[in-house]
This record gives structure tokens, sequence and C-alpha cells, in this order.
């Protein structure tokens, strides 16, 4: 009975476990049973071996200091400047159409292209690994801000004036309220981004984090150690995922469901 | 002295060719004592509602001027609180902080604030509801919050541009008791603009009749039926004479104009 009542309110946790410890049984078994090479495909249990050692050798604290350091500098220093210019180029025509162009050629080239010559200009290590994942990101945290502003009604401005509200007010207000849900949805874009760019440029332009690791293992044909990186890279955007929809759903109980 | 003083108002577009100009409201001239419950009916299209948003100055006129206690309005402000059709409530803020926001404005303090929004609240009845948000709410609470909000900032004349034309039969009805209610009581200045004439007789102390484009005050009723009012009156022989009096003039204007384009927005 209590067993039954536990089950029901967590059947899609433990469902989408037993799918995953299927998976990796699957997996131990078809590597033990000799159909795939345990080198090159590795095996659930080589994986847990070369956790523990990369635990016990710090390799494992290490990167991930290193990786959220430069995640967090290269994201947050986007997030200052895509939300500070998304709301002037919504809210100023004349911003618009200055920094449009700037936007949209970031936004359209392919941003890891430009690893090579940001290493000729700043050098090797976090700084360009930070200044590629601020490309990377700011710029869809610029254009859906700059949608969500344009997104605020404008009965709701004229609300603000019409009780007197300034233009500060009306920013405040109104234009940053509104623009919110559009802005977070950029936010989230920008976030896996970020991701994306902090791991590429530590293969490329670093000698250290998970990124440098998974590239220099796969290179020894380590792959079990390659894995260990994947996976707690993985359970960090988890982490992050789940934070950020709960911020989300915090700031949005005003909307009807 | 009047409170208000509307002086050869007129508003031009420029029109749909080029060159050419759409008159709006040509010259209108209205005298509005304090404490007086002023009603606007007209056509759809006759500039009611533009002549509200001259007074709470979200335009400005082509020539003519506003005057509140003798000086000139240039710009909005909480002394001309205005009730929108829409409700135009912030969707994202509670019931209360939607009635805070003109006080916020206003830079009153947070407690005080919160303590007047209530009060406020209270008055239509909807202090129970006041952490909800929005959408949460029927059509006639969220105008019943949106005349709290008016009504807390302590504004000199309320402004109210067809308040109750998004509600239904039955609900309007009780608005329109609610609002003599707490008329009674605070003694505002009230300009309401609507296209009902039954509404605009039965909560009126004066009609103003106004004609089509160009908008022109065409004749002003004054209505003397007893106060406090309630929805007996509207069988009585008087209102029912008033009704027909100020039909009458609406009708000359509808057939000059065509149809009565009932749900325009522009109205």
């Amino acid at each position: 009975m209590i067993f039954e009542g536990a089950y029901k309110r967590n059947e899609r946790l433990l469902l989408g476990a037993l799918g995953l410890l299927i998976f990796a049984v699957f997996w131990e078994s078809v590597v033990r049973l000799g159909y795939l090479n345990p080198i090159t495909a590795s095996s659930p249990s080589r994986i847990a071996q070369a956790f523990a050692s990369q635990w016990h050798n710090g390799a494992i604290l290490k990167n991930s200091r290193i990786f959220l350091f430069e995640l967090t500098v290269g994201f947050t220093l986007a997030f200052i400047v895509g939300v500070t210019l998304g709301i002037a180029m919504g809210v100023n025509r004349l911003v618009e159409y200055a920094a449009d162009p700037f936007v949209w050629l970031i936004y359209a080239s392919p941003t890891i292209a430009f690893y090579p010559l940001l290493m000729i200009w700043i050098g090797f290590g976090s700084a360009t690994v930070i200044t590629v994942t601020f490309l990377l990101t700011f710029v869809s945290i610029v254009v859906n801000t700059m949608a969500g502003v344009h997104a605020a009604e404008p009965q709701m401005i004229r609300v603000l004036k019409v009780f007197g509200g300034k233009p500060i007010d009306i920013i405040l207000k109104v234009i940053i309220p509104a623009s919110l849900p559009l802005m977070l949805a950029g936010v989230r874009i920008g976030l896996s981004r970020a991701f994306l760019g902090v791991i590429l440029g530590e293969m490329f332009s670093s000698n250290a984090g998970f990124g440098y690791d998974i590239a220099y293992y796969a290179g020894q044909l380590q792959t079990a150690t390659v894995f260990v990186s994947i996976i707690i890279l993985i359970v960090i955007g988890t982490i992050i995922n789940l934070l950020f929809t709960a911020v989300e759903a915090r700031l949005f109980a005003w909307k009807a469901r | 002295m009047a409170q208000l003083e509307v002086k050869d108002l007129s508003l031009s577009y420029p029109g749909s060719r080029s060159g050419s100009t759409f008159l709006a409201l040509d010259k209108v001239n209205v005298s509005i004592e304090k404490g007086e419950f002023v009603t606007i009916v007209g056509p759809s299209g006759c500039g009611k509602s533009t002549l509200l948003m001259l007074v709470a100055a979200l335009l400005r006129p082509t020539s003519g001027a506003v005057q509140l206690n003798q000086k000139d309005v240039t710009k909005p402000g909480p002394d001309r609180a205005l009730v929108f059709q829409d409700f135009a409530l912030l969707p994202w803020r509670t019931v209360i902080k939607n009635v805070e926001l003109g006080l916020e404005l206003k830079k009153v303090p947070s407690a005080q604030r919160r303590k007047e929004a209530l009060k406020y609240l209270d008055m239509v009845e909807l202090g129970k509801f006041c952490n909800h948000y929005p959408h949460q709410l029927s059509g006639g609470m969220r105008q019943r919050v949106g005349i709290a909000r008016a009504l807390s900032v302590d504004p000199e004349v309320l402004l109210m541009d067809e308040p109750f034309g998004a509600l239904d039969a039955q609900i309007r009805q009780v608005m329109g008791l609610e609002l003599l209610r707490i008329w009674e009581r605070e003694r505002k200045t009230i300009i309401f603009v609507t296209h009902d004439i039954d509404e605009a007789v039965y909560l009126g102390d004066r009609v103003l009749v106004m004609s089509a484009s160009p908008g022109r005050v065409i004749q002003e009723v004054k209505i003397s039926l007893p106060r406090p009012r309630d929805l007996s009156l509207r069988n009585k022989a008087e209102f029912t004479a008033y009704r027909e009096t100020i039909w009458n003039l609406l009708e000359k204007q509808v057939q000059a104009n065509g149809a009565w384009r009932q749900d325009s927005a522009l109205s």
C-alpha cells in the first residue's frame, strides 16, 4: 500500500531510472560478451573505475572549478551586455539601427571559427575561452530581449503615462516585466551556447578543463576517462537546467495556465 | 469657477489621402463643476474617447486647451486618473500591486501604499482577492480593480472611457450601481464616456450629446432625476423621456452618417 503510493508519486522518475539501468546493463553485457571492442566502446564498469581514479587525483574537482569559472564569467558578461543592449535597442530605434548589423553578423558567423584568431590576439587559456563564450551567448540574449521589449503592449505603457510615470518607470515597471518571458527564452538558448563555447574553447585553446581532458584522453584512446568528463558535464547541465526551470516557474506565476 | 474647462478644443489627423486632414474634434467647449458626474454619448467615431484622451493629455490638441483649476493641462498626471475600457491591468502584478501602481509613481512609502490600496480594494469589495492575479478574475472584477487603481491616487477628476463596455449586460448594471455608490461617498468629478444611452442618463447629472465626425457637442441634457438612484428608475416616465430626447438627437446624427457602427473600437 505505502509502496504503491510512493511508486505512483515517482512513477516518471522510477521508470526513467529503470530505462537508464537497462541501457547500462545492455552496454556492459555487449562489451563483456565481446560484441564491442572495450577499448573504443568502453563500458559502465570501466567508466566507474575511471571516475574513481579521476576523483582521487583531483581532476574532477579541478576541471569543474575551471568549467564553472569560465561559464559563469562568460555567461554573466553576456547576460549584462545582452540585456542592456537588448533593452536599449528595443526602446530606441537609433540604437537599434546602429547596433543591428553587428548583432546579426555575429549571430550569423560561425563564432567557433574565430578561435584561432582570438588565440593570436588574446593568447592561450581562460581569457580566450571566456571571450568566445561571451560572443556565442550574448547575441541570442540581445535578439530575444529586443523582441521581448517590442512585445510590450502600448496600452500598458499608456497606463504608466496616465499615472504620471517617467520613461525610467516605464522601462522598470512595464518594459522589463513584459519582455521577461522572451528574454529568459533567449537566456536559455544563450546558456546552452555558453556550455558549448566553454567546452570547445577548452579543446582548442586551453591546457585544462573538461574540454581539454576530453580531447587529450580521446587522443590516447582512454575512452572511459572521456566518458567521465562527458557524464559530469551532463550532470552540471541538468542541474543548471533544473535551477533555471525553478526560477522561471517563480517568475511566471502570474501567467494563465 | 468650473473645475475643468475644455476650451475650443480641436484635433485633426493627417487624412488617408496625402495632404488631406481629418477633423476628429471641432471646437469642443465643456465646463465641469467639482463633484459633477458628466456622461458623454455619441455615435461611434464621434471622438468622445478622443476627447477623454485629450483631457488625460495622452494626445495633444491641434488647437484649444484643457484647463484644470484654471491651469493648462500639458502632460498626463494622477490628478486625472483614467479607467480603461479594456481594464489595462498589468498581468504580472497581483491585484493589490496593480492598485499600488499609481501610488508607487507618486512615491508614497510602501506601508502607506499598501494601506491605501487595501482601503480602495475594500471599497470595490475585492479586499479578499488582493493576492490574486488579473487572469484569475472575471471581467467585472478586473474593472473594479481598474477603478480602485484610479481612485487610489486621489484624482481631481476621474476619466472613464466606456469602462463597462467590455462587460455583459447584467454585470454592467451592477457596476453602474456600484459606481454610483462610490461616487455618492467620494464625490469625485467624473467624466464618463459611453455609447449606451440608458447608462448615460442613469449615471449622469448631465449628458453631453456629441455629433459624428467632426465631433462636436450638439447638446447638453441636464438630468434632474433624484439621487441616490437605483435600478427601478429605469421604468419611470421621466427616465424614458430623457432617453427619448437623447435618442432623437442621436438618430439624426446616425442618419446623417450612415449606420450606427456598434462595435467600432474607435468610438
